[in-house]
Formats: structure tokens, C-alpha cells, sequence
């Protein structure tokens, strides 16, 4: 279990989620905001016909640089007797025309070559990732002023070659995704059921990625009238009405009529900033569903604290024993926000006990809160978790209320921690050496450090310590990350060590191995173990008791023998069963494929 | 308004194209100036120049090529041709051979001398070259009579030929390097200044230090002079703001130059620079028939309310005229405005008169340079029926467009020369007269004041003027002068045609 | 690592190909009345043919196209028709300014925008929104303005930076640094929201990697999490953006060179455009592609370097 898992948890499934993306959007202030302005300005544009008080090309010589308020001149008048309120108007039509034609050229070429490049994959994907690289680093704006005497210097043919330079983020942005969507299910039972690929395509890869395309065209938009905007200033297509050719024309008389400077740039500003602005509020209403749910402040750094459970969280066991063991947890609850203003509980009441020196199995199938369970002892919660119980104590010490630095300093200490995934829980960009002495540093100098990594590093059965030590994690193999990662957890001497799945991404003759070697230093250290697994084979292998949850819950717990003869529960019974056939047992999805689908989201 | 214009980098390429290359001075201003040796004067071009080899400039501010090269003749500030080269000239009975004494003792900053054959060399390049040749079409030789007299042969009398001569037209240069490859950007003339390669960055800043062997130096207060390329009129503005600059000759309007604070600088009026007309190119009604009756034509002239176009759309610094003569000149008359009245009723008349009492359907180009104009001519236009269809010209294409007889009319700028023979034969060639439309009543005019001698010149060319008003030639709108800002260091003299030496330009406590 | 450089190389040779190709046939074969320009007004017909058998376009383009190709390989990209200056002196003048401006505006991006991004990953809440409020003005704020703004305040009330115009460093360093920093402060000011919203997210994306967990799990400080782990594996996603960025501003460069009237790249290429000079037009379309090369070569070569499995293999 991974952070995905707990992705998976928070987020519902992909189409009930879009649809609550749009609704979060209209919850969050600058979102409204946003839309309100631009709504606000395409009505303007549409209605130009109305409201505009004269032809924005027509020049009255009694009202050159007529102050604003004239009447029938609400903005006034320009240089040469324009009215600047028929130019602004004429002028967001032309942004706006711009915008479209930009981003829909840009969102064509990228969105259709995107689809098939990541869908068809191969040859097509090659030709056509290289063909859009190459689109990408072309010198964009310096070609298009360069062809403006090709183009003959209309903003419209002009924004439609510009479409084409904006096509390659959009390509990349979709490609990407569909190469993820690709291969999950429900497109392999698409195909297995006999749809086109071109259906496929459009009613299932594109209904995915519509999200991500949605922010980029905002985005591409709002570069599509700014590059109009700013050839005009420039003096390319001065003839035509523009937010450009206005703040040329009062650029010129910035001394004398400052003011008039306010309407082109302030209208422009309004308009690409609310493009902006939409499309940077949609993108998080997408990607932070919980922000807009509980109003808390938002810490990216840092983890859940534990709070003390309030009554209305009813125990599903009485309040057992006092806190005597290594490890106790009462009535522990983990709640997370739900996009539609709930919360989900993924850990229901949970207790348990771990002695010093015990090696406690925590079982369970993905999704049973086992790896939930085992994070809020160690603290590690994202924030958006809820927690609360009764009692969480390690070594006497109450967690309840826990400040993060004295959880950190806990966890450098009393509490230890051996992931599921040796690779990804290695900093790829520092050595091995340097990411273990760092976890030590505190209490020693460089030099002791290193000295203790080293010898830990050959405690952990490496047998080249200092070239280990030396070593990128990508130049060692997934055995040897876990004995390294065995080794910086080991290196506090905690008392509690929580192992989640620490064999379970390694191959077979390996597991062994570690396993052992996991005994072992139990043994040598005097740990308690709390060994999240879905395995009852590690159980039976390692293990004093067994606790098992469903759910959320504690179905069972008790001492292995009894629990392996006996097995109250049917949900036990079936566990054990399927120890014979380790395959069918494991749920989990292929974390690859898991990670892929939350990067794309 | 043409300065307001300029200040678009588009508008800047065309208009300066037009700007023929008069040649003026403030001679007066800066005689007696010779203690203030080591001052530096800086200024700005919105362009750089693109060409220093004698026969191709191709317009613009000619300060920098005027500044290099010593011209046969000089331009005095009130528009009389002054010595040059030449220090003395005199024309035969019938005007048609001119003699050229030279002045003895000068030489190219290569040390070669200006002698008559250098002159000669100089002119008969400047005979073949793509920007000269028509202002010398009228000479048949050019001769070398002895070491220090040149005689000037014409077909016929111009007298365009001497403020030709006293111009860029009339520029001479090291007969060894006239046509080199060097000379385009490495020009060796015997000018009061030499362009001092060290100091100047091609297309940005061009640095001049003083010819101190110039015939002339004296008159010359400034030992170096420094011309920054400034496309943008904001940045030309900032740039004199905060010392960088001593001079806009062309600030803008009156309204812009007001926003100087008075105690850093000095602000006026300059002489008139420009017009703006609308051509009307069609005499032959081949693309618009109606524009062949001179009553259309005329209906066109009496539509337009040139007084509120001054006073409104161009503003201070711009006066109506109906002429395309230099208000400074001679030729022009304030009389003749009122020969082409604002009279909506007379002009509607006269179109049904014509025949087109339905009025008629014409395109005309839109150019960087005629936006400002577009919805006034499309109003006044509109009022006597006729329907204008503006036609958006990349102005690559508006030479190749007009030439090629794709408008009946159009709105253009040019640049008064300083010359009023120059300014009328503008107005009758190149685009302004593509297809070199022209009546037997006008060729006898023009002969006449070609062939008047100095005193009489004025009134013939007015007769010209009177004509081409009478006949509605053309419909010219507007005159305009706008206004220069000079820092309180220097002192500036507006000429008759600004741009085409630093002789405008002394220290403010020379006098 | 090598094998990849060059092969990164030769695409960048292609690329430079492919878009000089793609200019010349679009210019040269949009029948700009070059000649007609240059002699202006007066010229007759005879003396434009002359003209066009002079600079070689009355011949069919591909024989024009053979001919820019072969002087170009041998380093002669012509001499433009208006300055008559040769485009690859013009060039070399103008690109160190443009350069100049460009890259102390990338220093102050990379700078600010990494602070920026820092602060608002870590702080998140209310300082997150005001620095995401702040980038967004700043991203919509037309730079023009600001331009005008600070040549109002530091050139022409205070006179502590020139108001336009441009001193090589070689002349003087200070002089060099105040006539740019200017332009170079409007230029990043764009490019600073976006590298600071892509370092932000980047960090965001690593702070919930599984690595981080675990040396959380250490006691590792938030701090050395932050600025250290974080930042380092962040920084390669950011380096691409950054490589968009900096040609982004070269692009923009054209407006802020306008403003403080510097001789650069942009003004050439707008000139160019504007008088229809294909020589200078072609010239800069194979600078602008050949710096977009040489810019992606080094981000190439700064990544692997970031990249311990490039690095190391």
C-alpha cells in the first residue's frame, strides 16, 4: 500500500470527480471571480454592436483627447478623436478572436496528434514527438514577425500560425496522459469489447484528459492575445483595432493623457487575468479537492496531528488497559474530507498493543487501513487526514496533540520505519551515504557518522559497505536499497520499528533474506515490530500475534498459533487460505500503472 | 502630426522617404560660436541611415550624410542657396548652362583634393544613381573647364538644380572611393565632420568628431557630435528627459511638449515640415472614371473642412492649406484657400453636375500613415456620395500598389524640401504622379518659372500653384510643423526643412 | 552521454536547417518589391531591374536558395540591402546586448522565482494565495507599463540609470550593468510567475514522493527536506521550463528593446521585417533558431549533470 492508496481513498472515481471540479471551481472566490470578469467581457464583445457609442474607427475632431465622461466618449477620446470605449469593445473582440483562434488551432493540432501518438503509440508516437520538439524550440515570435510580410498582416492568419507554436505543450500534455490512460482497464475492456479506436479514443482517453486540456487552453488563450496584443504594440497590424494598437497609440502620449494608458492595459490585464486566473483555479479545484472543502489552513509540508477523540466518535471497543506496553492505540479514527463536504473514514475505532520485544502482524487486503493505521502511530499523515483517539502512546510517551517537531524527533529516535518500495524511498539525486549520515548528523560529527553508517551498511549484510556507501540508489539493486533503508531505520536504535510490506516489491529468494535479517536485529535491538503485510505466510514466519483488519476494522486478533488453527472470523479463514495461492491474494494494482493514473490527475 | 505619426517605426520608414533631401542651414545662429570647441552635441534618428555612397541616400534625416560630405552648394536658413564647393555660380542668358567656380585649396579627409574633376566625378555618379537621377534628368554634361570651374549643361532650365545641388544630390565625395563598396558605410567626403568609425556602432550610434580642415569649421560650435538611432518617440522623450539627448527637433505635439518642465527646457514651433494630401493619382479616370472631371475633383477639394482638421484632428502645430507648396516658400499663398472652400452644397452640385449625383465607389490604401485621416476622409467623402473601401497595404507592397495603378486616389505625406522648385516637381513625379499626368497649360507654367530668374521665380511658381489649385491637381488637407524640445544647452534654431545638418544646433550661452 | 550530446547536436542542425529553409521559400518567395524599397520614390524601371540583377533576385529561387546556403556554410550571411552592413557583423553587435538583458534577467528569475516558489510550497495557506495573487498581476501586468513606470522613477526623477541605450560591458562594467538592469528587471518579471508557479508545483510533486516519507521517517528536518532533497530533484523539470523561459524572453526581448531603445536583436529583427531585408530576415531567423539550439544543448548538458543516472552512466 502506497500513497496512491490513499489517493485512491480520497478521491472518488474519475467522471463523479469532474463533475464536482466544475462545482468546486464556482465555490472558490477567484474562480468565481475570474469567470464573472471574463463572462463579463465576452458579453461586452458579443454586444459590441449595441453598446458601442460610435464605429471605433471613427474620429470626431471635437473630441480629440476628450476627457473621460464626455458624453457619448464614456472613456473619452484618443489622439486622434477615437472614442475608446467603441475601441476597447472592438478591441476584446479582437483578443477574444485571437484567443480562439490560437488555442483552437493550438488545442487541434496538439489535442488530435496528442490522442493518436500516446493511443497508437510506436512508430506514430516517434515521428511525431520528435516532429513537435522541434515545433517547440522553434524561435516562435521571431518566425512570426519574420512571415508577417507572408502572412500579409492580419491578426487572424497570424494568431493561426501562432496556433501551431502553441500546439506542442498541448501534444505533450495529451500524449503523456493518454499513454498512461492507455493501459488501464477500463480502455483494455473498451477494446476487449469491440469499440473502434476511434470511439475509443473520443469517448474514453478524451473524456479522461479533458480536464488538463481545459486549464491549457485558458493558458493558451491568455498567450494568444498577449502575443496579438504585443505584435500590435509593436506596430505589426497597427491599422487593425487592438489592445496593442492602443497601448501604442498611448504610449505615445503617456505624458500627456496617462489615463488613457489605464483603459488598453487595464482591459487587457482584465481579460488575460481572468483567463489566468480561471485556469489556475480550475487546475486546483482539479488537484486539491479538500482545499475547497474544509476551510483549514493549508500546510503543504508537515503531516496530520493526532487529536484526542470528542465523544461523538462512538469506540467500537470499550477503552481497554492502561498505556503499559511499547505500543497502545485506542479507538483511533482516520477520517479524510470528501469532495462533496463528507468525510470518509478509512479507520474505524481501531486498538491495539504492541509489547517490548514483540513482533505484532497488522493483516489485511488493500483499502483494510492496515498502512492508515500504521502511519498514525508514526505520524506521517497527510494533513488533510483527521485523526483521533482515545490513547496513542509509544514507550509511555501520549502522540495526542503532538507537536511536529517533538513527532520528528520521536521518529529520529523511538520509531522507525522500513517502506514498501526500497527504490522510490530513496533520494535518487543523493548518495546513499550522504541520504543515511544525514538522518545521524545530530549527534555526531561527519566523521563518527560516516564511520556508524559504514558499519551499519555491513550489519545489514552489505558486503562492499564503501562502495554502498558511495553509491546513486540507481546503481543497486531493490535488495540492497531495502537493506540500506533496514539500515537507516535501525541507525536511531528505536524501539518500535514498523515495517510496511518490507518484502513485498522484492523477489522471492530475497524476501527470505530480509526477513531474516529483520529477525535478526529484532532480536539484537530488543524492538517491538508492528509488520504491516497482506501476507500470512510473513506472518506465520515472523510474527508473535496477528491482528487483522477489514475495513477499517479490527476483525481479529490473538496469538499466531491460535489465530492459524482457529480463525474466528471468516474474512481470517479466508486469508489463511489463500496463503497457498499468494497471486489471487494480492489485490493491489500494479503500482506502476496506480502511479501513472495520479500523476495524470 | 506627421512627427505623431513618425513615431510608429512603420510610418517612420515611409514618411522619411518622402522627406525629400532639402538642404537648410541656421547659418546665421552659429557664425560666431568658434570658442566653443569641445562641447558634444547629441542627438536622435528614428532610422538609420542605410546608405552613405553618393546617389543612393534614400531620404530621411540627412544630418549625418550632410555633416560628411561637403555639398557643391549650401542651403541658407531662410531657403537662398548659399556656397558650398562652389563659391561662386552663375547661370548663361537662357538658364540652360550653369558654371560652378570652385573653391581652391580643399580637401577630402583622404587628402586628396576637391578639385572640379573630383566635382565632376561626384555629379555624374550622382546622375546615374537610383535616388538622384531624376533631379539631375534636366543636365545633359557635366565639365570640367580648368582646374577649379565645372560647367553644368541643361536640356531645358530647372530650377530645382541649384537647391539640388545645395542638397544631398549635390554631395561630393574622394573620387577614389565614389563608388566603392566602403563608401556605403565608410564615406570620405571633405564635410565638417568625419564619422569616426571607433565611436559608432552601425544602425545605433553613429558619433561625428569635426573636420577641423572644413572650409567652414568655424561655424561648426560642437567638436563632436554623438546621433543615437531612436525609434520610439517615448524612448526619444525619456531619453532627452534624462540628459541623454540635447534636442528633439520633431517632439510632437504642442499638448507633448508642454509636459517639459520649463526650467530644463526650452520648447517652440518649428517651420512647416510636411503635408498631408490626398493624392488623387487617377486623372485618367482609367481606374475611376469620374476622377478624370476636374468637377469631381473639385467637389472633392470644397468637401473637406480643412480649418477643423487643422484645428481638431492635427492639432497646434499644423495649419489648413490647399496647396502643395511650402508655406514658407514663395509660391504659396494664403489667397488660394479660399479657393477651395468647405461647401458641401457647391460640391454636391457639382458631382450631379458631373454626372454622379449617386456618387461613386473607391479604394484607397491604409497605411500606417493614413489612419489618422481614415475616418475624416471616409466622413467628408461620404458626405458628396462618394464611398471609400480602405484596402490594408503592407507598406512593402504601397510603392509596387500605387505605381501599378491600383488606386484612383490616395493619402500620403511629403516633406517640403525647402525649395519651392523641388516641392512642385515632388508633387508631379514618382507616386504622386505615377502616370505622369500632365497638360500642356502646366508644362508651359512650369517652363516659364524654370526658366525666371531668381526674382521672378516666385511669382511664376505661384502661377503653378494657381494652376494645380484651380485645376483641384490634388487635394492637399494639411500642413504640419509640429514642435521641438531642446535642453536648456543648446539652443535650437527651427530651419525651413528640419533634418539635414547639425547648423541648427549651437551652446545656449553663445549668444 | 557523449553519444546523446551528439545526437542532440545533429537534431539542433537540423532544426537550424529546417527553419532556414522553411524562412528563405516563405520570404524570398513572397515577392517582396525589394528593390522598389530600397530606390524608393524615384527610381524607373530600368534602374529596378538593375537593382534586382545586382542582389540577385530576379534568378529562380532555388538557385537563390543554393546560393545563401553555400555562403552561409562558409560564414557569409550577406550584407543586409538596408543598413549595407554585412548580417553577421550586424548580428554579433547587436545579440551581446540583447544577451546581456536576457541573462540577467534569467539570473533574477532563477533567483526570485526559486524563493518565490520555495516559500509559497512550504508555507502554502494565505502566503500561498498572495504570492499566487501577486504572480498573476504580475503575469498580466502589460510590462510596458512597469517599463514606463521605472524609466519615470530611476531614470528621469532620480537619474540613477539611463533612460535608453545600451554600454558594453568592455567599456564599463558598471555602466554596462545600469544600462540594463531596467529592461532586464520588465523582462523577467513575466517569466518569474511562471518559473515560480513551476518550481512550486515541482516541489509540491516531490514533497509527496515516497522518499520524502521515509526520511521523514528518519527525523529528517523540514528544512533539509525543503531546500535540500526537494529542491534538488525539482530542479530538473524546472531547468526545462527555465530553457522555455529564457527563449520566451529573447522572443520578448523585442518589446522591451523598443521601450529603452537598445540596439539589440529584437530592434534588428524587427527592421529586418519591417524594410522586407531578407538577408537581415534570414539572419535572424538562423541566429534565433541557432541560440535556441545552443540554450537547449546547455539545458541538456545542466540536466544530465543534475541527473546522478545521466551523470554517472
Amino acid at each position: 500500500m502506497t500513497t496512491t492508496d490513499i489517493e485512491t481513498v480520497v478521491q472518488a472515481d474519475a467522471p463523479a470527480k469532474r463533475a464536482g471540479a466544475l462545482r468546486r471551481l464556482l465555490r472558490r472566490p477567484l474562480g468565481v471571480m475570474a469567470l464573472f470578469i471574463l463572462a463579463s467581457l465576452i458579453v461586452l464583445g458579443l454586444l459590441e454592436p449595441v453598446l458601442n457609442t460610435h464605429p471605433p474607427t471613427f474620429s470626431s475632431l471635437q473630441h480629440v483627447n476628450a476627457p473621460p465622461g464626455t458624453p457619448g466618449w464614456p472613456f473619452g477620446g484618443d489622439q486622434y478623436g477615437r472614442d475608446i470605449w467603441a475601441r476597447v469593445l472592438s478591441s476584446i473582440n479582437v483578443s477574444l478572436i485571437s484567443a480562439l483562434i490560437g488555442a483552437g488551432v493550438g488545442l487541434m493540432v496538439g489535442v488530435g496528434f496528442g490522442l493518436i501518438a500516446g493511443y497508437v503509440g510506436k512508430r506514430t508516437d516517434a515521428v511525431s514527438s520528435w516532429v513537435f520538439n522541434l515545433l517547440m524550440t522553434f524561435p516562435s515570435l521571431v518566425l512570426i514577425i519574420i512571415l508577417f510580410p507572408v502572412t500579409g498582416g492580419t491578426f487572424q492568419s497570424t494568431m493561426v500560425i501562432f496556433g501551431f507554436f502553441l500546439a506542442p505543450g498541448i501534444f505533450r500534455l495529451v500524449r503523456n496522459l493518454v499513454v498512461g490512460v492507455r493501459n488501464e482497464l477500463y480502455v483494455d475492456a473498451a477494446r476487449v469489447s469491440g469499440l473502434s479506436n476511434r470511439r475509443i479514443l473520443t469517448r474514453h482517453v478524451l473524456y479522461v484528459v479533458r480536464g488538463p486540456i481545459i486549464i491549457s487552453a485558458a493558458f493558451l488563450a491568455s498567450a494568444a492575445i498577449g502575443v496579438q496584443a504585443g505584435l500590435a504594440f509593436l506596430g505589426f497590424g497597427a491599422a487593425q483595432v487592438s489592445f496593442g494598437a492602443m497601448t501604442s497609440d498611448a504610449f505615445v502620449n503617456i505624458y500627456s493623457q496617462p489615463v488613457q494608458l489605464v483603459w488598453a492595459a487595464g482591459f487587457l490585464a482584465l481579460l488575460n487575468g481572468s483567463l489566468v486566473l480561471l485556469g489556475n483555479a480550475y487546475r486546483d479545484a482539479l488537484a486539491a479537492p479538500q482545499a475547497t472543502v474544509k476551510r483549514r489552513p493549508r500546510r503543504l509540508l508537515g503531516e496530520a496531528v493526532i487529536k484526542p477523540a470528542v465523544s461523538d466518535t462512538p469506540s467500537s471497543k470499550p477503552a481497554a488497559d492502561a498505556t503499559s506496553g511499547l505500543l497502545t492505540v485506542r479507538n483511533l479514527w482516520v477520517k479524510y474530507p470528501q469532495p462533496h463536504g463528507s468525510e470518509k473514514a478509512v479507520v474505524r475505532g481501531v486498538s491495539l498493543d504492541v509489547a517490548p520485544g514483540e513482533i505484532v502482524g497488522l493483516v489485511g487486503e488493500s483499502g483494510s487501513g492496515k498502512t492508515q493505521t500504521a502511519f498514525s502511530v508514526l505520524g506521517l499523515l497527510p494533513k488533510e487526514a483527521s485523526v483521533s483517539a482515545d490513547a496513542l502512546a509509544v514507550a509511555g510517551e501520549s502522540l495526542l496533540d503532538k507537536h511536529a517537531g517533538a513527532m520528528r524527533r520521536l521518529r529520529g529516535s523511538a520509531i522507525a520505519y522500513i517502506p514498501q518500495e526500497p527504490m522510490a524511498n530513496l533520494d535518487p539525486s543523493f548518495t546513499i551515504g550522504s541520504q543515511l549520515v544525514e538522518g545521524l548528523s545530530a549527534g555526531m560529527s561527519r566523521r563518527e557518522a560516516k564511520d556508524t553508517v559504514l558499519q551499519l551498511l555491513a550489519r545489514v549484510g552489505i558486503t562492499d559497505p564503501v562502495r554502498t556507501f558511495k553509491s546513486y540508489p540507481h546503481q543497486i539493486s531493490g535488495g540492497m536499497a531495502q537493506r540500506v533503508l533496514i539500515a537507516g531505520a535501525v541507525a536511531g536504535r528505536p524501539k518500535l520499528l514498523i515495517a510496511d510490506e518490507p518484502t513485498t516489491a522484492l523477489d522471492v529468494t530475497i524476501q527470505a533474506e530480509i526477513l531474516d535479517l529483520l529477525r535478526d536485529l529484532q532480536g539484537e535491538y530488543g524492538m517491538g515490530v508492528l509488520l504491516v503485510t497482506h501476507n500470512f505466510g510473513v506472518v506465520a514466519d515472523l510474527c508473535d500475534r496477528v491482528l487483522v483488519m477489514r475495513s477499517g476494522e479490527m476483525v481479529e486478533s490473538g496469538n499466531v498459533r491460535s489465530i492459524f488453527h482457529q480463525p474466528q472470523h471468516p474474512y481470517t479463514r479466508e486469508l489463511i487460505a489463500s496463503i497457498l495461492d499468494e497471486e489471487t491474494v494480492r489485490t493491489d494494482p500494479a503500482p506502476g500503472s496506480a502511479r501513472t493514473h495520479e500523476e495524470a490527475l | 502630426m506627421r512627427t505623431k505619426l513618425a513615431t510608429r517605426a512603420a510610418a517612420v520608414t515611409i514618411v522619411a522617404a518622402f522627406t525629400l533631401a532639402g538642404c537648410s542651414s541656421g547659418g546665421g545662429s552659429s557664425q560666431n560660436n568658434a570658442a566653443q570647441v569641445d562641447r558634444t552635441l547629441q542627438l536622435a534618428i528614428t532610422a538609420p541611415p542605410s546608405n552613405f555612397s553618393i546617389g543612393n541616400w534614400s531620404g530621411g534625416d540627412a544630418t549625418l550624410f550632410n555633416s560628411v560630405y561637403e555639398d557643391v552648394l549650401g542651403f541658407g536658413v531662410d531657403g537662398k542657396v548659399e556656397p558650398g564647393i562652389a563659391e561662386t555660380w552663375e547661370y548663361n542668358n537662357d538658364r540652360t548652362q550653369l558654371t560652378l567656380h570652385i573653391r581652391k585649396g580643399m580637401k577630402f579627409t583622404d587628402d586628396t583634393p576637391v578639385d572640379a574633376q573630383a566635382v565632376v566625378a561626384s555629379l555624374e555618379v550622382a546622375r546615374k544613381g537610383a535616388s538622384t537621377s531624376q533631379n539631375l534628368s534636366a543636365v545633359t554634361s557635366v565639365k570640367a573647364t580648368d582646374g577649379s570651374t565645372v560647367v553644368v549643361a541643361l536640356s531645358q532650365p530647372d530650377a530645382a538644380l541649384l537647391p539640388s545641388l545645395a542638397s544631398t544630390v549635390g554631395a561630393v565625395g574622394a573620387t577614389k572611393v565614389l563608388t566603392a563598396e566602403s563608401s556605403k558605410l565608410e564615406p570620405v567626403g571633405s564635410g565638417p565632420y568625419v564619422l569616426d568609425k571607433s565611436q559608432t556602432t552601425v544602425g545605433s550610434t553613429y558619433t561625428l568628431v569635426r573636420n577641423d580642415g572644413n572650409w567652414n569649421a568655424k561655424a561648426y560650435p560642437f567638436k563632436k557630435v554623438v546621433v543615437k538611432v531612436i525609434p520610439d518617440a517615448t524612448a526619444a522623450q525619456n531619453a532627452l528627459r534624462s540628459g541623454q539627448l540635447d534636442v528633439l527637433p520633431a517632439a510632437g505635439t504642442k499638448e507633448t511638449v508642454a509636459q517639459f518642465p520649463q526650467s530644463q527646457f526650452t520648447t517652440g514651433e518649428n517651420k512647416a515640415t510636411a503635408f498631408g494630401a490626398l493624392w488623387i493619382v487617377d486623372r485618367e479616370g482609367k481606374l475611376v472614371p469620374a476622377l478624370k472631371d476636374s468637377r469631381v475633383r473639385e467637389a472633392i477639394n470644397l468637401a473637406f473642412d480643412r480649418d477643423s482638421i487643422a484645428k481638431n484632428l492635427t492639432g497646434p502645430g499644423s495649419a489648413p492649406t490647399n496647396q502643395v507648396f511650402s508655406p514658407s516658400g514663395q509660391a504659396f499663398s494664403k489667397d488660394f484657400l479660399s479657393k477651395t472652400p468647405f461647401d458641401l452644397d457647391k460640391a454636391r452640385k457639382l458631382m450631379a453636375e458631373a454626372g454622379y449625383a449617386d456618387g461613386f465607389t473607391v479604394t484607397m490604401p491604409s497605411t500606417p500613415v493614413s489612419t489618422t485621416f481614415e475616418s475624416t476622409l471616409t466622413q467628408s467623402l461620404s458626405d458628396i456620395g462618394i464611398k471609400v473601401k480602405w484596402e490594408t497595404v503592407p507598406f512593402q507592397d504601397f510603392y509596387p500598389k500605387v505605381f501599378g495603378g491600383n488606386y484612383g486616389m490616395f493619402f500620403m505625406y511629403n516633406g517640403y524640401s525647402g525649395s519651392d522648385a523641388q516641392d512642385v516637381k515632388a508633387s508631379l513625379s514618382g507616386i504622386f504622379n505615377p502616370n505622369q499626368n500632365t497638360t500642356p497649360e502646366l508644362q508651359k507654367l512650369l517652363a516659364a518659372a524654370n526658366s525666371a530668374s531668381e526674382a521672378d521665380q516666385g511669382a511664376a511658381f505661384r502661377a503653378v500653384n494657381n494652376y494645380l489649385v484651380e485645376q483641384s491637381w490634388n487635394a492637399p488637407l494639411n500642413s504640419t510643423s509640429g514642435y521641438y524640445v531642446a535642453s536648456n544647452k543648446v539652443k535650437y534654431t527651427p530651419p525651413v526643412s528640419y533634418g539635414q545638418n547639425v547648423k541648427p544646433y549651437a551652446p545656449a550661452d553663445s549668444k | 552521454m557523449i553519444i546523446f550530446l551528439l545526437r542532440r547536436i545533429g537534431a539542433g542542425l537540423v532544426l537550424i536547417f529546417v527553419v532556414t529553409a522553411f524562412t528563405f521559400f516563405l520570404t524570398y518567395g513572397a515577392n517582396i518589391p525589394v528593390a522598389r524599397n530600397l530606390l524608393g520614390n524615384s527610381a524607373n524601371a530600368e534602374q529596378i531591374a538593375t537593382l534586382n540583377a545586382q542582389l540577385g533576385l530576379d534568378k529562380p529561387i532555388f538557385e537563390q536558395y543554393f546560393r545563401w546556403l553555400t555562403s552561409t556554410l562558409h560564414g557569409d550571411l550577406g550584407t543586409s540591402y538596408f543598413t549595407n552592413q554585412p548580417v553577421a557583423e550586424a548580428l554579433a553587435a547587436r545579440l551581446p546586448v540583447t544577451l546581456s538583458v536576457v541573462v540577467v534577467a534569467s539570473i533574477i528569475t532563477i533567483l526570485v522565482s526559486c524563493a518565490l516558489g520555495v516559500a509559497s510550497a512550504a508555507r502554502g495557506g494565505i502566503i500561498d494565495s498572495i504570492l499566487q495573487g501577486i504572480s498573476t498581476i504580475a503575469f498580466v501586468f502589460p510590462g510596458i507599463v512597469l517599463g514606463i513606470l521605472l524609466v519615470f522613477i530611476f531614470a528621469i526623477q532620480l537619474q540613477w540609470v539611463p533612460a535608453i541605450g545600451y554600454v558594453p560591458f568592455a567599456e564599463s562594467p558598471s555602466a554596462w550593468f545600469l544600462s540594463i538592469i531596467m529592461p532586464a528587471v520588465v523582462l523577467c518579471i513575466g517569466g518569474i510567475a511562471a518559473m515560480a508557479a513551476q518550481v512550486r508545483g515541482s516541489l509540491i510533486d516531490e514533497l509527496g514522493r515516497e522518499y520524502v516519507r521515509t526520511l521523514r521517517s528518519r527525523g529528517t528536518s523540514e528544512r533539509s527536506i525543503l531546500l535540500k532533497h526537494a529542491l534538488r530533484n525539482a530542479a530538473g523539470p524546472a531547468l526545462t521550463t527555465f530553457s522555455l523561459q529564457f527563449i520566451g524572453m529573447f522572443g520578448a526581448a523585442l518589446f522591451i528593446e523598443k521601450i529603452f531603445a537598445l540596439p539589440g536583436y529584437g530592434t534588428y529583427a524587427f527592421n529586418a521585417t519591417i524594410q522586407g531585408d531578407l538577408p537581415a530576415m534570414l539572419g535572424v531567423s538562423l541566429f534565433g533558431v541557432g541560440l535556441v539550439v545552443v540554450v537547449n544543448l546547455l539545458v541538456d548538458i545542466a540536466a544530465g549533470w543534475l541527473n546522478p543516472k545521466a551523470r554517472t552512466s
